[in-house]
């Protein structure tokens, strides 16, 4: 059982009045029923006594002045442009009687800011002393000369060290006053911008790399640079995927394939770029997992377990052992990469039968080096606008012994080419893009040298090709039938040029008067790159410079050789 | 003194310019936007 308000609260006055107070109350109140207890009920006087005259006729404005004065603790009367207004709180306290509690506050307690704590007094600053031994140090430097250091300068009790930051490198100076305690001014070099309007571009980009590359925070790959804690991760799941699906498609993959079918990133997105340059910057630190072979516009990504690229005939090592001389004496040229944009290549019996091409000075001009400091190889796309096909190829990068070469034109050659056909090959924008192309003949028919693979001997074939070749290249029977039946050399003597070109004259069969025998130059060349391969100048320089003298320059011939055998073994 | 073949060295202010670059930057920034912003810096 609840008592109302009205109920416990006393009004004064007469019997009748304190019942006319009590209605009064109880209209006030209930109107306003719906507000907060202690929130002020104002209502008009006026409309205060046309309710009270309702329920009690003859009421008037005295008549509830006279309530609200005998119960000043629960109405009271405001005023407000004329217009007067009762007022009461559901509780039966009248506004003037409620105080407001302004001890605390969420004004105080946001805005007032906490007193300062009190700060202990600092500790006593020792001062540094000079110990007393060194009292005799500016006897002892009287015997130096200084310039413009006074020396007693270092035994001052309380130096002051004042720090101006200027632009030259840092000096002393000694502006003692006569009557000031001595005091040093060290001036510092600030830190200053470099001037780069006078500087290359190539120069900057060095210094750029120079010291970026060698600060962990920064993360880069392939001339490209972000903070390494802004680059996203790859979980193990996402590194398995990337793994699983270059394996299924067998074959290396680009950066761009791999982001938008693995991590499922589309192109257009805005993370696009971002996603590729960190699947390139965490990929190539899974090298157990992972081989970059790719160039700076088309980044493949390999696994070890991946088919070779080429031919399997002959094992890549073997094939960089014969490209050996491409790294040593005087093929040794150091062309800049990409300083050609397009370059000519007559095919050799050996590239031919091996589908490559060697990675020679001319090649090393026209493709782009290693982007990773460790990659071994490049995949790059070769074009053929003629057969509108696109072949995958590899290239191996020299090694300090070994030569470099470009493997996996195999089919090119089988459906295009035969031995001394003319190549082109051209750049394009994409360093990873080559456009190759030969010279379209008119159809020929000639029998032309081929290793019989089964039986292991040279023979000659009936030979149907479109190609322009150049004649002096080409192993027509005509000119070379002395290779026909013969077995490839063995390895122990292909290692040795000496051998190979010994075994190229007695092929070519040219006896010549007693003992000997006698080849053309451009005869040697086509010959000898049957075995292996020999550059112009390689060639030459073995026969030219041929200890044993089993060689020598024919005087008569216009540039021919001889060969007298058993004087080389 | 400078001979002209000396390497060019920042100074870690142009680090420190470079480094907010790459701060600032969401995507990878080439080394020749790097050159870029040097040289059209105040």
């Amino acid at each position: 059982m609840s008592i109302s308000v009205v109920d416990q609260l006393r009004f004064s006055g007469t019997e009748a009045e304190q019942a006319s107070a009590k209605r009064l109350f109880s209209a006030l109140s209930g109107h306003g029923r719906f507000i907060a207890t202690n929130a002020p009920i104002r209502v008009k006087l006026e409309s205060v006594i046309d309710f009270f005259e309702s329920i009690q006729p003859g009421a008037d404005e005295t008549s509830v002045q006279r309530i609200a004065e005998l119960n000043p603790g629960i109405f009271s009367i405001d005023v407000v442009d004329d217009e007067k207004f009762l007022i009461t709180t559901r509780e039966g306290v009248a506004e003037t009687a409620r105080t407001i509690d302004g001890s605390h506050t969420f004004q105080d307690r946001l805005l007032k800011p906490e007193p300062k704590p009190e700060t202990p007094p600092a500790p006593i600053r020792v001062r540094p002393r000079v110990d007393a031994s060194w009292a005799t140090l500016d006897q002892v430097l009287k015997d130096f000369e200084l310039e413009d250091e006074e020396p007693t300068d270092l035994l001052e009790d309380d130096p002051e060290i004042d720090l101006e930051p200027t632009e030259s490198a840092a000096v002393e100076q000694d502006d003692v006053e006569d009557a000031a305690p001595a005091a040093r001014t060290i001036v510092v070099p600030a830190g200053s911008m470099t001037d780069v309007a006078g500087i290359e571009d190539v120069e900057l980009a060095e210094a750029i790399r120079g010291r970026l590359s060698a600060d962990p925070r920064v993360a880069t790959f392939a001339d490209q640079w972000m903070m390494e804690d802004r680059v996203p991760r790859f979980s193990r799941g996402d590194l398995r995927r990337l793994k699983d699906y270059i394996q299924e498609q067998e074959q290396p993959l680009t950066d761009e394939m791999l982001v938008q079918d693995v991590l499922e990133i589309r192109p257009r997105s805005s993370d696009f770029e971002l996603m590729r340059f960190a699947l390139n910057f965490r990929l190539a630190k899974e090298h157990r997992d992972f081989d970059f072979v790719g160039t700076s516009n088309q980044r493949f990504w390999s696994v070890s377990s991946l088919p070779q690229i080429g031919t399997t005939r002959r094992k890549p090592t073997e094939i960089g052992t014969d490209y050996r001389f491409l790294v040593e004496g005087s093929e040794q040229k150091k062309s800049a990469y990409r300083s050609q944009t397009v370059i000519d290549h007559v095919l050799t019996f050996y590239e031919s039968q091996l589908g490559l091409l060697p990675y020679d000075a001319d090649m090393q001009s026209l493709l782009p080096g290693p982007i990773e400091p460790a990659q071994r190889s490049a995949v790059l796309t070769f074009e053929c606008p003629q057969s509108y096909t696109t072949y995958l190829v590899e290239l191996r990068y020299p090694t300090p012994n070994r030569g470099g070469f470009i493997l996996g034109l195999d089919d090119f050659y089988n459906e295009n080419l035969v031995p001394g056909a003319l190549l082109t090959i051209k750049a394009t924008e994409n360093d990873g893009h080559y456009l190759v192309e030969y010279v379209a003949g008119s159809t020929e028919n000639a029998r032309l040298l081929e290793l019989e693979e089964r039986r292991q001997r040279y023979v000659f074939r009936p030979t149907t090709f479109a190609c322009g070749v150049l004649e002096e290249f080409m192993l027509n029977e005509d000119r070379f039938a002395g290779f026909s039946g013969e077995k490839p050399l063995d390895d122990k003597a292909r290692r040795r040029p000496e051998a190979v070109i010994a075994a190229t004259f007695e092929r070519l069969n040219k006896q010549i008067e007693g003992s000997g025998y006698w080849a053309s130059f451009q005869d040697l060349l086509a010959g000898v790159n049957v075995e292996r391969p020999f550059s112009e100048n390689y060639l030459r320089s073995v026969l030219d410079n041929d200890e044993s003298g089993a060689f020598a320059r024919d005087p008569d011939g216009a540039d021919a050789y001889t060969y007298v055998p058993g004087t080389t073994s | 003194m400078s001979d002209g073949q000396e390497t060019i060295q920042l100074t870690d202010e142009d680090i420190e310019f470079i480094m907010s670059l790459l701060r600032n930057s969401s995507s990878p920034l080439s080394t020749q936007d790097l050159i870029d912003a040097l040289r059209s810096r105040g």
